[in-house]
């Protein structure tokens, strides 16, 4: 028979509201504060999440946010306000309570990257888990280049350009950067200057991600992918969250959660939306 | 009262199995390997696992989940790896811990439901529940568990067949459920548990477009538990047969209103979704309710309900 601590390794915390900002129109950034970020920071990895369970108990199911970045002793996600459980953490002030899960999910797999260059493409609300992803390869060595995509005002550009070699930016109105998507600003950005790197990153829209895999299939780029589906528990007990990954010759459901979120672009069954 | 503070005894009987307290996990809502990195599976009465079919299914399209007011809808679709994929690797997991494991068994057919009983009878499995809310594709699809002639067949042939104790668990979407419950005892059903998930919808207004991708969705959670207690409430009182009572239990209190209610031993169910913890949560929270009350046995707080109905 086994003891509890072999086993029990992820727990339910509460932490306080250190401060929270407005990046722009409906993007938040929310700062928080705990002891146990020590043993988050320790143990996280790029492109896994936190759930947040609400206050109002009518929202019953867990939000799952990505974890944005670990700094100065803060736990920062960055958040879009799309609904009931969101706006209610868009009213939370300096000192509240927030309850929050472990880190949960796989991150990227970064075993791959030992050396060379990376290329990192968010759209919106995936580009926060992408900040975190570029500061471990940053302190690795590895030189990334972000491409990121929004529909009008950009935000977290200044924490990217900080770490990454290079960012380019889009916005589908044009009121930043360049008018159009990511992919297209990474096609136009081949033709001119030569697309080169070791490995693609990618979080965003499934549309998005679906028209970087095409793309990134074309030019024989490995990409790995941060999907989003609808979840029951975030921690594997459910499988609310199925998505469609080929494996050895089939089709198996797995579990965005516990098996991803981030997958393998070529493994990833994208069905017509 | 002098012992008013002294623990109390939570052991139980459940068809002659004894739990060490009447907490179990609600079938589909419990991953042993997950759910046991955020409490030690030690503390639970029972472990009921997920729905386990004589194949693999590959379940439901996404998305399989809505939230609803105080609960949700699921259309998983009973996603599971096959009996024998359990039996390899799910069993060995599950017999590190101490409590006795009662597996959820899912079929399409009679002879699929059978299949499963068979090749769980010689396994370390202490008891089956068996979900006849499935539909039974030779009978256009209709739920095994709203009909009382074919709920019944489905227990005869289980029973004949089994070497375990069956509990067969009930579908609450029907008009009498008191009338499926006794044609299942006189089948020879050794309990029964209640409720499963009741039919619902959710329609994402601002696409115009139905929310789950198979349609309809079962709701639990919090929502459905005066519904549930109602069921087992009635189910007590039409039959002889133990009853494991479940739907919407989130605190302990929760729990003892359906042990109240006559129910031998509950299940925690959408509760560990929106907290993982809450198994060992309402554990906790059914003690110090009863240390509270002063009752030292399940048995006597089911008394005390019954003296306070006047019978
Ligand atoms: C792994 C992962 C990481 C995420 N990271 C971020 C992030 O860093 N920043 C950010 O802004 N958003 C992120 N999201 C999306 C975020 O979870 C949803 O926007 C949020 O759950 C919406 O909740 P709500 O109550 O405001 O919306 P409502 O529409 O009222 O929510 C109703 C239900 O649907 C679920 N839901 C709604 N939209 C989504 C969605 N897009 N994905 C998953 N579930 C959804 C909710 O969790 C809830 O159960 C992430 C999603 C996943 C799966
Ligand atoms: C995601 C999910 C999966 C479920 N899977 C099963 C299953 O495989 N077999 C079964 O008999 N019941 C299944 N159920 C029903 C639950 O075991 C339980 O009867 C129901 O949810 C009511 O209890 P609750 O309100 O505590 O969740 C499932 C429920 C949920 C939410």
């Amino acid at each position: 028979m086994c003891r509890d601590k072999e086993w029990v390794q992820k727990s339910l915390v509460t932490g306080r509201v250190a401060g929270q900002e407005r990046l722009t129109g409906d993007v938040y950034r929310i700062r928080i504060q705990g002891d146990f970020l020590e043993d988050f920071s320790r143990e996280v990895k790029p492109g896994q999440f936190v759930n947040v369970y609400m206050k109002d108990r009518s929202t019953l199911l867990p939000r799952p946010v990505s974890i944005c970045r670990i700094q100065s002793g803060q736990l920062e996600l960055v958040y879009r306000v799309v609904g009931k459980g969101t706006r209610e953490m868009a009213g939370y002030h300096r000192g509240d309570a927030i309850r929050l899960s472990s880190p949960l999910g796989n991150g990227f797999d970064l075993s791959c990257c030992q050396s060379g260059s990376a290329l990192l493409v968010g759209g919106g609300v995936g580009i926060p888990p992408l900040l975190q992803l570029a500061g471990e390869l940053n302190n690795r060595g590895i030189r990334s280049m972000a491409v990121l995509g929004f529909q009008r005002e950009p935000f977290l550009i200044q924490e990217m350009e900080k770490i990454c070699d290079k960012v380019l930016v889009a916005t589908e109105d044009g009121s930043f950067g360049f008018a159009g998507n990511v992919v297209q600003l990474i096609e136009k950005e081949g033709q001119e200057k030569g697309l080169a790197a070791d490995q693609v990153f990618s979080c965003g829209p499934k549309p998005m991600l679906k028209a970087l895999a095409d793309l990134c299939r074309e030019r024989e780029l490995p990409l790995q992918v941060s999907l989003e589906e609808r979840m029951g528990c975030g921690y594997g007990a459910c499988v609310g969250c199925a998505v469609d990954i080929k494996q050895d010759g089939k089709i198996q459901r797995k579990a965005v959660c516990k098996d991803g979120p981030v997958f393998l672009a070529e493994e990833v069954f994208w069905h017509a939306e | 009262m002098q012992n008013k503070r002294k623990e109390p005894d939570l052991t139980v009987d459940l068809a002659g199995i004894w739990l060490k307290n009447p907490i179990t996990t609600a079938s589909g809502t419990f991953s042993p390997r997950d759910s046991g990195q955020f409490y030690d599976l030690n503390q639970l009465g029972a472990m009921i696992t997920k729905g386990i079919a004589p194949e693999p299914w590959e379940g439901n399209p996404s998305p399989r989940i809505a939230e609803t007011y105080g609960g949700m809808l699921n259309a998983v679709g009973l996603q599971n790896p096959g009996v024998e994929a359990y039996i390899r690797e799910e069993l060995p997991y599950l017999e590190q811990f101490s409590p006795p494991v009662i597996a959820n068994v899912v079929g399409r057919t009679v002879e699929d439901y059978c299949r499963v009983a068979e090749a769980l009878s010689d396994t370390s499995v202490a008891m089956l529940e068996v979900n006849i809310s499935c539909p039974n594709v030779k009978a256009g699809g209709i739920g095994f568990g709203t009909d009382p002639a074919m709920a019944a067949l489905v227990t005869r042939e289980v029973k004949r067949i089994s070497k375990k104790p069956v509990l067969i668990k009930l579908s609450p979407n029907v008009t009498d459920i008191t009338e499926i419950a006794r044609a299942v005892e006189s089948e020879g059903a050794d309990g029964i548990s209640l409720i499963n998930t009741l039919l619902g919808m959710s329609i994402d207004a601002r696409r115009a477009k139905i929310l789950l991708a198979n349609g309809t969705g079962g709701l639990s959670g919090p929502a459905i538990k005066p519904v549930a207690l109602r069921m087992v409430y009635q189910v007590c009182r039409a039959v002889q047969i133990p009853v494991l009572g479940l739907g919407g239990i989130r605190t302990g209190e929760d729990a003892a209103e359906f042990l109240m209610a006559g129910a031998s031993a509950v299940s925690v169910g959408t509760a560990a979704l929106f907290n993982p913890l809450a198994p060992i949560e309402i554990l906790q929270e059914l003690k110090e309710f009863m240390m509270e009350m002063g009752y030292r046995t399940i048995a006597e707080m089911r008394q005390a309900f019954q003296e306070g109905q006047g019978k």
